[in-house]
């Protein structure tokens, strides 16, 4: 680690100071970090185009399903933050019914899009497979 | 008619809002300033539908032996051949070569390009009447390839007047009360936004009344923009506004909104962003690594091996401690002033008198 602030090194004080603070802080809980296999970040490690097309394949099928569970809802501070965080709390629990029942059809539509592409990329794949075949047929027969 | 030789320049390609476009555009101004013909010549597969009355055609471009042409080097273009075959008298002007690898997987014909511009480097450095860096950094790393007298030009970094008005719309937009945390540039991958989005994650359990807003173009790498998105989704970061390109306007809205300016690049020749964000007085917090401590010149904050927890910390402590604001941008205005002060006409006065194309 090196911070340098001003161009004066504070590595040895803000920098061991923020360490900490993160320290403690990772020891209360992390983000949701996913593990590096269902990761975004695993696109990172695509060999080429086609690579990166694979993957991607294989992390937009783990994704087609719109989370509805409950979320934190940020509270402020004081009187006024707790009113504001309790309505929006209520008008939540209020708009749920509806709202399931529209994120059930978009994830129904999404799972039938996902699908239907990789019912596509496994008609191209068998059409290539079939293409490659016939060429090296062909070419065998002009060899001889 | 002008008794001066023409100066033009090749670009390999052209757009609004990029860096290299926009260095060639204030290049021509002030080459007009000075008395010259001054022409922008580019790839017309690579200009921009939006920038098409700002340059003309690479095709267009005819040099005379009498004449100067300056080549911005990049990325391997057709326009590197128009310029080794043109008569003029040639600069090379080296703008840095983002390593290939950073774009493995996410566009291979980027991958093929960047590899040829890296090879051929010295070949067309060699073949070139003067070399010209846009940072010392990027002279180093020319030197180090053995090119000989190499000549530093910075990159040009010049505001007259106020600036345009924020754009209303945009400030309508953000006008929550947040903290907004502002990264400007392309979505490319060596500016590794995933780290601004993983150290924007730990922010927000330290403050999540904030927002992380990324200024800059989705088009230059779409696989690695739709890697950035899913991302962010997977992380459940509502807060997360990818803005796209902006206008001057624009522009000038996410700098009035910003708490902080922020760049995890892990490559840069030199980065105009910071300049930018430190001329609208935001504290700045830049990754050191390539050109960017040199732009930086010890303004700002700069960082080594931070996690994105620590880098979380870091933008709490520069957002919230007071006193250390202050001093960072005491730091940034003494950086700007210095920068007011250089006389760039007069430094390319001196690298063209070396061409003698002007009297030394």
């Amino acid at each position: 680690m090196r911070v340098l602030i001003a161009n004066q090194d504070r590595t040895e004080t803000i920098g061991a100071q923020i360490r900490e603070s993160a320290r403690r802080r990772a020891a209360s809980g992390r983000p949701p970090f996913l593990s590096p296999e269902h990761s975004a970040l695993t696109l990172k490690a695509a060999h080429d185009q086609a690579d990166y097309l694979r993957i991607y394949s294989r992390l937009i099928g783990m994704r087609h399903g719109i989370r509805t569970g409950s979320f934190a809802i940020p509270r402020k501070a004081g009187l006024v933050g707790t009113i504001a965080t309790r309505i929006k709390e209520f008008l939540w629990k209020l708009l749920r019914y509806q709202h399931d029942r529209i994120v059930w059809q978009q994830n129904l539509i999404n799972e039938l899009v996902i699908a239907g592409l990789e019912f596509e990329r496994e008609e191209y794949r068998r059409e290539i497979a079939r293409l490659a075949e016939r060429v090296a047929r062909l070419e065998s027969q002009g060899l001889s | 008619m002008s008794a001066l030789p023409r100066v033009d320049q090749l670009l390999a390609g052209f757009a609004e809002g990029d860096a290299i476009s926009n260095e060639a555009r204030g290049l021509r101004a002030m080459l007009r300033r000075m008395g010259f013909d001054s022409e922008i010549y580019a790839d017309e597969a690579r200009v921009a539908p939006s920038a098409r009355g700002h340059c003309r055609l690479l095709a267009e471009y005819h040099g005379t032996p009498n004449d100067v042409v300056l080549h911005h080097y990049a990325i391997a273009s057709p326009t590197t051949r128009s310029f080794l075959q043109a008569p003029a008298r040639k600069v090379l002007v080296y703008h840095n070569i983002t390593p290939a690898e950073f774009f493995t997987g996410f566009d291979d014909d980027v991958v093929r390009q960047l590899q040829t511009a890296r090879e051929e480097l010295r070949d067309v450095a060699g073949r070139s009447d003067a070399v010209w860096a846009v940072s010392r950094y990027n002279a180093s790393e020319l030197e180090r390839a053995g090119v000989p007298r190499v000549r530093v030009f910075p990159l040009l970094f010049a505001r007259e007047g106020p600036g345009p008005l924020p754009d209303p719309a945009i400030l309508r937009r953000f006008a929550a009360p947040l903290t907004n945390i502002l990264f400007v540039g392309r979505m490319a991958p060596n500016k590794c936004v995933e780290d601004l989005i993983q150290a924007f994650a730990w922010y927000q359990r330290i403050n999540p009344f904030s927002r992380l807003i990324l200024v800059g173009s989705r088009h230059s790498t779409p696989r690695y923009f739709s890697m950035l998105r899913m991302f962010a989704g997977e992380l459940d970061l509502a807060n997360v506004c990818f803005e796209n390109y902006a206008a001057p306007e624009g522009m000038s809205a996410y700098y009035r909104l910003a708490h902080v300016f922020i760049s995890a690049s892990r490559h840069e020749g030199y980065c105009l962003p910071l300049l930018e964000a430190m001329e609208q007085d935001i504290p700045v917090i830049a990754r050191s690594v390539g050109g960017m401590p040199e732009a930086m010149d010890g303004a700002g904050v700069l960082y080594e091996d931070l996690d994105p927890g620590e880098l979380a910390e870091l933008i709490h402590r520069v957002v919230s401690d007071t006193a250390l604001r202050e001093a960072i941008l005491a730091s940034q205005r003494r950086r700007m002033e210095a920068i007011r002060h250089r006389d760039a006409e007069q430094e390319l006065r001196s690298l063209l008198a070396e061409l003698n194309v002007l009297p030394r």
